[in-house]
């Protein structure tokens, strides 16, 4: 019984390493894709000249996971335009939809609404570039810094459930 | 939903209710102007809707909405100073951006004219019988702003349509048909065929190589190569339905194409609208060459 407890806990701090290693790495592949979609929205706009609609539409289509729901939730809820401002409606959907990522990152990208839609071409592809490329410089730290944390978590999580074992047993 | 509703959409929830609580008249244009309250225009008099002011904001959601939160997609719309909102025209005025000589857009918005369009079924049939007398002939509106010039296209249009006629519509400013999606906020008969968003010298010729017109009509000639298109169509073996600012034909002479449009070698009819509202009359005249 004491064995089986022990194995219990053995894998739940394994499990729980392992879990943040998968968070780390889910927080990679949304920036790796939110970098892709910024791209598509700088070349779509720059040279399609598409509505802002159609435009999220598309890239709720073209884009994967977290970062297809957040242009799905701007989709969504552009119906109520004439109710609150586009900056609120795609505020809201990055705060809800790309939750794994850091907070000063949702921030660049809610931020990116006040920008969208309201000025002129030019202005736009430049507040698209300039989030792109903070992204990109996030997407690069966290890729840099992923084998180290992964170490780290995995050590200190099959560290935690050896002296566990040894206590219990 | 009708054209105030669907005017209500672009305003601030705060004048949103006053709009759609207009009682009597119906309104016809809605206007914005920065640090001013809100008014509606109708039978001729502008009259406050809110003793709340308009502030710069107000004016730039307007936009917003109005474009879809697109203001890139409108950008030679507003570079023509008007916007075209689900059949809904909306005019202008700010702090213009010059680039390389020519007005680019809008800095800051400081008014906006929301004109809404409406139909009058069989305003114009009386004239539209004289015009027809002997068959079709190429025909020019003329009214000062305001002064139902739009009205009287579309209520022609129609007539002529369903008289038979192919007639093919240079819609630049999606305010004849007001076509709302795919759907036409106003019936321009069976045989009409719409092109929209184009400016009109383009698409007349468009319309001429490609749809087969027995009719070509366009609202509101004003700039220069809107004229020379009118000279090219009219030796095309189609006929003109068009309209021009101007309160009668002295006033059109004074323009300096005015001339060649009233000597009857390209319209040989002037339908003038003279008075207001429900006192409007459209006298109609005979040019000839």
């Amino acid at each position: 019984m004491r064995f089986l407890g022990t194995c219990l806990v053995v894998l739940a701090c394994i499990g729980f390493g392992l879990g943040l290693c998968g968070t780390r790495l889910r927080r990679i592949r949304v920036l790796r894709e939110l970098e892709r979609a910024l791209g598509l929205l700088a070349g779509e706009l720059g040279t399609s000249v598409r509505p802002t609609e159609t435009l999220c539409a598309l890239l709720a289509r073209r884009c994967a996971g977290d970062v297809g729901s957040f242009f799905q939730s701007v989709v969504s809820a552009l119906p109520t335009l004439a109710e609150r401002p586009f900056a609120e409606i795609w505020e809201e959907a990055a705060l809800c939809s790309l939750g794994c990522l850091r907070a000063e990152e949702q921030a660049l990208v809610a931020g990116l609404g006040g920008s969208l839609g309201r000025f002129e071409l030019a202005r736009q592809l430049e507040a698209v570039e300039l989030c792109r490329e903070e992204i990109r410089s996030a997407l690069r730290e966290a890729k840099s810094a992923y084998p180290a944390e992964k170490k780290l978590c995995l050590g200190l999580s099959v560290s935690a459930a050896a002296m566990l074992a040894i206590l219990l047993l | 939903m009708n054209m105030t509703e669907k005017a209500a959409l672009l305003l601030p929830e705060k004048f949103r209710q006053a709009l759609c609580s207009c009682s009597g008249a119906p309104v016809e244009e809605i206007r914005l102007r920065l640090g001013r309250v809100p008014t509606v225009l109708r039978g001729g008099t502008e009259e406050p809707i809110s003793e709340e002011q308009v502030r710069g904001e107000d004016l730039s959601r307007l936009l917003e909405i109005g474009t879809g939160a697109s203001v890139h997609t409108a950008a030679q719309a507003l570079a023509e100073g008007y916007l075209s909102y689900r059949g809904i025209r909306i005019g202008i005025c700010g702090t213009a951006v010059i680039r390389d000589g020519r007005l680019c857009g809008f800095r800051e918005l400081s008014s906006a004219a929301i004109r809404l369009p409406r139909a009058y079924p069989g305003i114009c049939d009386a004239a539209a019988e004289e015009i027809c007398r002997e068959g079709f002939e190429s025909t020019l509106i003329l009214a000062p702003p305001g002064g139902g010039k739009t009205t009287a296209l579309r209520e022609l249009i129609r007539t002529l349509s369903e008289r038979g006629a192919r007639v093919g519509v240079v819609d630049e400013r999606n305010e004849l048909a007001a076509m709302d999606g795919s759907a036409a906020a106003f019936d321009l008969g069976a045989h009409t065929d719409v092109l929209t968003g184009t400016g009109k010298a383009q698409g007349a010729l468009l319309l001429l190589r490609g749809m087969n017109p027995q009719i070509i009509a366009m609202d509101e000639l004003s700039d220069p190569r809107d004229l020379d298109a009118v000279q090219q169509i009219c030796g095309c073996g189609v006929k003109l339905l068009s309209s021009i600012h101007a309160a009668d034909s002295d006033e059109l002479r004074l323009r300096p194409d005015g001339q060649a449009l009233l000597d009857g070698r390209v319209f040989r009819y002037l339908i003038t609208i003279r008075g207001a509202g429900a006192a409007r009359r459209y006298d109609v005249e005979r040019l000839d060459a």
